[in-house]
């Protein structure tokens, strides 16, 4: 078992990598192939920051937030994430949402160096995509922290599987996704401080810290959008939620849907989306 | 009688367990040197001593105050030619010092970035029943590893702002006193 660690993504990003011998599936690697096989996945996680992080100024992301209503041919990368945000926002009916870049300007969440934008929010709708290109049908401000890290991390891994290793984890802060012959012991710390373990295997697991006010200590801001009749939480309530899927970007897009939502109906509602609520209640 | 054996309870001392929340050693000085230098490269070490003066310089240029006096420094050539510095560092993580280290070019680009050492040992978890049940029936024949037992990290936010204050400090250190020495 290899593990190395890198700051990407505005976190420590995590990677281990094992070759087991008896697994006769899959050819063992040696230490140098393993080593390679990190680093090819780590350059493809920096290479997703690059595409699509709102604090890179020159990123494709900010390419599409500083022209709306203009066509902007993308990488392929940005298109399956934007195509993802899109689908997810329409299928959670807009409880996830990734166009309130602009109201979490305005609240100082978010740095400002794009200018004020003129619309807080809008929703799936407004991100058009055609072939190779897309565009903001409206001047808003897109951003893909719910997505995007968990999209990352997904990629990282199918680059670990490419290479021919057969288990280990990505591990980017809160969005974790173990696969093959490994397992991990992952201890969650809940809101009233209690902690709980569980074992990870072959699954993706996604948790955020959500809050409606902002401050430092939270970093996932949730604000009023969408579907309002769905949200039932206290608008003051910080909560920690963790969501177990397939895949990452669907996990950590998860928690965002979860956190609008009380623990029963959330359960429920996650379900149908693809993904199953951890609950880490002691 | 009961009374009194209840008292004494009051004087027992606290047995605590302080173990890390999370730790972990991702690479050995060798290793780092190799993943961001070619394999062949060969490393002389230049430690660098720094007066006061040259501290508050760092400061002055990096915004980020330099802790320690002694900074492991390489110099790292293959087949005769430059290739550049190798930096080992400590910054402060959330609590704890997290071990790194940087390549250089000459040209004072950063070449790779390697984690050595992650380890935090402040965590409230520590205090749990949850967490210590995980050392129930251990004995030293128990791997004791912290992958396997606890926990993993969870948002390394604090982390990485330091890390990359870190590097830029680092990268002053090598303007104001690597670059000129091999010109």
């Amino acid at each position: 078992m290899i593990r190395r660690a890198k700051p990407l993504l505005g976190t420590l990003v995590e990677i281990a990598a094992e070759s087991v011998a008896e697994h006769n599936a899959h050819p063992s690697l040696d230490e140098s192939a393993l080593q390679a096989a990190i680093t090819a996945a780590f350059s493809r996680v920096a290479h997703i920051g690059r595409l699509l992080s709102f604090h890179q100024q020159d990123s494709e992301l900010n390419l599409l937030n500083r022209q709306p209503g203009q066509w902007i041919a993308l990488s392929p990368d940005s298109l399956r994430v934007l195509k993802l945000a899109k689908w997810f926002g329409q299928a959670s009916d807009n409880l996830f949402n990734c166009t309130v870049g602009g109201e979490m300007m305005s609240r100082g969440a978010l740095p400002a160096y794009l200018g004020m934008p003129l619309l807080l929010q809008g929703d799936w709708r407004d991100i058009e995509i055609q072939a190779d290109k897309a565009r903001l049908a409206r001047p808003l401000i897109l951003t893909l922290d719910g997505i995007a890290k968990g999209y990352a991390v997904d990629m990282a891994v199918s680059e670990l599987r490419r290479a021919g290793v057969c288990g280990g984890w990505v591990n980017a802060g809160g969005d974790l996704k173990v696969f093959g012959s490994a397992s991990l012991n992952v201890l969650c710390r809940g809101p009233n401080g209690l902690s709980q373990k569980i074992n990870v295997s072959n699954t993706a697991l996604a948790s955020s810290r959500v809050s409606q006010q902002l401050s430092h200590d939270y970093p996932a801001l949730l604000l009023p959008t969408g579907n309002l009749d769905e949200q039932q939480c206290a608008s003051d309530q910080e909560r920690v939620v963790s969501v177990r899927a397939p895949f990452a970007w669907r996990a950590d897009a998860l928690t965002k849907v979860a956190g609008y939502l009380d623990d029963a109906t959330a359960a429920t509602k996650i379900q149908q989306l693809g993904g199953d609520l951890v609950n880490f209640a002691p | 009688m009961a009374h009194t054996y209840l008292n004494s309870l009051w004087f027992m001392p606290m047995v605590l367990v302080a173990a890390p929340a999370f730790s972990a050693d991702y690479l050995t000085v060798a290793q780092a040197q190799a993943l961001i230098f070619d394999k062949a490269a060969v490393f002389s070490e230049r430690p660098t001593l720094l007066s006061s003066d040259a501290k508050d310089q760092i400061k002055d240029l990096s915004g980020v105050r330099q802790r320690q006096d002694q900074q492991p420094i390489w110099k790292v050539e293959k087949d005769g030619q430059f290739l550049g510095w190798f930096v080992v560092d400590d910054v402060v993580g959330k609590h704890e010092y997290i071990t790194y280290a940087i390549g250089i070019s000459p040209q004072g680009e950063v070449l790779g970035l390697e984690v050595l050492s992650y380890r935090e040992t402040h965590g409230g978890q520590v205090r749990e029943a949850s967490w210590r049940d995980q050392f129930h029936g251990k004995t030293l024949k128990d791997p004791f590893k912290l992958d396997e037992d606890v926990s993993n990290i969870s948002g390394a936010t604090l982390s990485c702002r330091n890390l990359l204050d870190g590097v830029k400090r680092l990268l002053v250190i090598h303007q104001l006193f690597l670059s000129q020495s091999v010109a």
